[in-house]
């Protein structure tokens, strides 16, 4: 994470170069882009990877074209759909302010252990870390397996044996916290799939702005793994337009039932409304745009 | 009071989170142990799972052989009781639902098929490969043809093939039907019912969602207003559900 740039824009950019290098679905970025955040990423870095790593990973793009063989186009404009929106939404939240967007516990780091060893020099990097004003017997109290310490200089500190025992605990913690959003989007999502007729949204589907609007709901619905989605598109190539096909499978890995529970972790509502609301209008107009002009 | 009473739920809800993690692997190595964990993704990917669960089940042990050592690991108990046991109860109702209903696949859940897309066999493809197939046919089946015709969607190039697959009856309307099968691509939330279009004039003998048996003849045809390839049926004889009802 050091090489991250400080520049916002070099930043957006490389986020991307992160999101193609990192295999992550939809699901696996969002502790990914907290714990980028939590190490002092850009908050509008991190969430351009968070919108862009999961299409545009090796795995979804070698999906994408075994889905869709002979229509290169989808591949393309899902991409470059991808890209712009991704860094256009980077930007927009770049210019605010990052305890505006992110919970305190990631923007700042929710415990007090990271303090430092006993004894030890408090540590602030890079301003990350905001300990003033807590609670002196917790900042000596590192015997415990709190989220956001997990990469603070504490932890060189110990011994191996601790620090192994540390890590145990530490992933343990980070897979439950996912674990538990992860159920809650998938029983909604699962609700969803069974009890809404999806013949229904076949038949609102046949008009080049309706279907676009109800591919993104059917992609928001279904909250399918980026890394498969294309295959379930294929299904409707038939029926719904192409321009529609693209929005479900840029929409989809961006914002969907399922990540959107699990970003509340993360993100304050205001935020997740506003970024949902910049993804859900570039994605129309852009999937418009290639249904009336590109193709 | 309330303090001590905090600090003893957070405890035990995170005893019963570790315990999870020894649950839940031990539940999937038991649906494998039955080969029902097809039922959930497609065989090619079960040995993510596999890693998957080896890596909880050691968190899961090995946080649990640091508590028979008695090591104060935890930290105070910190946010509301409440939500420390529903998101706590929350990751244990796959577990308990799993257990207490069983798990079925989505073919013989009437409910859930009736929701899938129904898709043409091969609804993708664009591209056409070559002309008219020569290879016997007879012996394909039902993935066989849909991979065939995914590659060449033109039904001209099928004509007069003999075919016998089977699948579930699905929307039989006089004279027609849909042979219906799940295919997955990796795991079961991104099924999707493949549906081959066939024609056969006694439908009045089935019933929806019953599985059968079709065999008869491939041609090119007029199937709702659009060209497809359809299966005119010789024969249909009913069977049993296979152990396996997906395609993969």
């Amino acid at each position: 994470m050091k090489w991250f740039p400080r520049r916002t824009s070099l930043a957006l950019l490389y986020a991307l170069v992160v999101g193609f290098v990192f295999p992550v679905c939809e699901c696996g970025n969002v502790p990914v882009a907290r714990r980028l955040m939590a190490k002092g990423v850009p908050h509008g870095a991190a969430i351009t990877f968070l919108l862009a790593a999961p299409v545009l990973n090796p795995i979804a793009i070698i999906v994408t074209v075994a889905a869709f063989p002979g229509q290169p186009e989808i591949l393309w404009l899902r991409l470059t759909f991808t890209v712009i929106i991704s860094l256009s939404v980077g930007a927009v939240f770049s210019l605010i302010r990052k305890s505006e967007v992110v919970k305190e516990s990631v923007a700042v780091g929710a415990c007090a252990a990271v303090a430092g060893p006993p004894g030890g020099e408090k540590i602030d990097t890079h301003g990350r870390l905001n300990v003033g004003g807590r609670d002196e017997a917790m900042l000596n109290d590192h015997s415990h397996d709190c989220n956001e310490c997990a990469d603070y200089a504490y932890y060189r500190t110990l011994p191996p044996r601790q620090r192994g025992i540390q890590f145990l605990f530490l992933v343990r913690n980070e897979f439950i916290e996912m674990l538990r959003l992860l159920v809650l989007g998938a029983i909604i999502a699962a609700s969803f799939r069974t009890f809404v007729p999806q013949a229904l949204l076949n038949k609102v589907g046949v008009s080049q702005v309706l279907s676009v609007l109800t591919l993104m709901l059917l992609a928001f619905i279904m909250s399918l793994c980026s890394n498969v989605d294309a295959f379930f598109a294929a299904a409707f190539a038939g029926t719904f337009s192409p321009g529609s096909l693209v929005a479900f499978l840029v929409f989809g890995p961006m914002i969907n039932v399922k990540t959107l529970v699990m970003m509340t972790s993360t993100f304050k509502a205001r935020a997740l409304f506003w970024l949902t609301v910049i993804v859900v209008l570039a994605t129309f107009m852009l999937a418009l745009l290639a249904n009336y002009v590109i193709l | 009071m309330r303090k001590k009473t905090n600090k003893a739920i957070f405890k035990y809800a995170k005893m019963a989170q570790t315990l999870w993690l020894v649950l839940f692997p031990l539940l999937v190595l038991e649906l494998a142990s039955k080969t029902k964990l097809r039922n959930f993704i497609n065989p090619r990917y079960i040995w993510i799972v596999y890693a998957g669960i080896d890596i909880i089940l050691a968190i899961g042990v090995g946080v649990f052989a640091l508590r028979f050592k008695n090591l104060k690991l935890e930290g105070p108990a910190e946010g509301s009781a409440f939500w420390t046991v529903f998101w706590t109860a929350l990751i244990f109702v796959p577990l308990v639902l799993g257990q207490v209903l069983g798990n079925q696949p989505l073919a013989s859940d009437r409910t859930a098929r009736d929701q899938a897309v129904k898709s043409m066999v091969a609804p993708a493809a664009k591209s056409a490969n070559g002309g008219t197939l020569k290879a016997d046919t007879s012996g394909w089946s039902f993935n066989d043809w849909f991979v065939a015709v995914s590659s060449d969607p033109e039904p001209s190039h099928f004509e007069c093939k003999e075919a016998s697959i089977d699948g579930q009856v699905f929307d039989f309307n006089e004279g027609a039907f849909y042979l219906s099968r799940y295919k997955i691509w990796c795991c079961a939330a991104d099924a999707v019912a493949v549906n081959m279009p066939v024609q056969y004039k006694k439908t009045s003998e089935l019933k929806d969602g019953q599985w059968v048996e079709v065999s008869g003849v491939m041609k090119a045809a007029t199937w709702h207003g659009t060209r497809a390839l359809v299966l005119f049926a010789n024969s249909v004889t009913q069977e049993k559900q296979p152990n396996d009802p997906y395609i993969y």
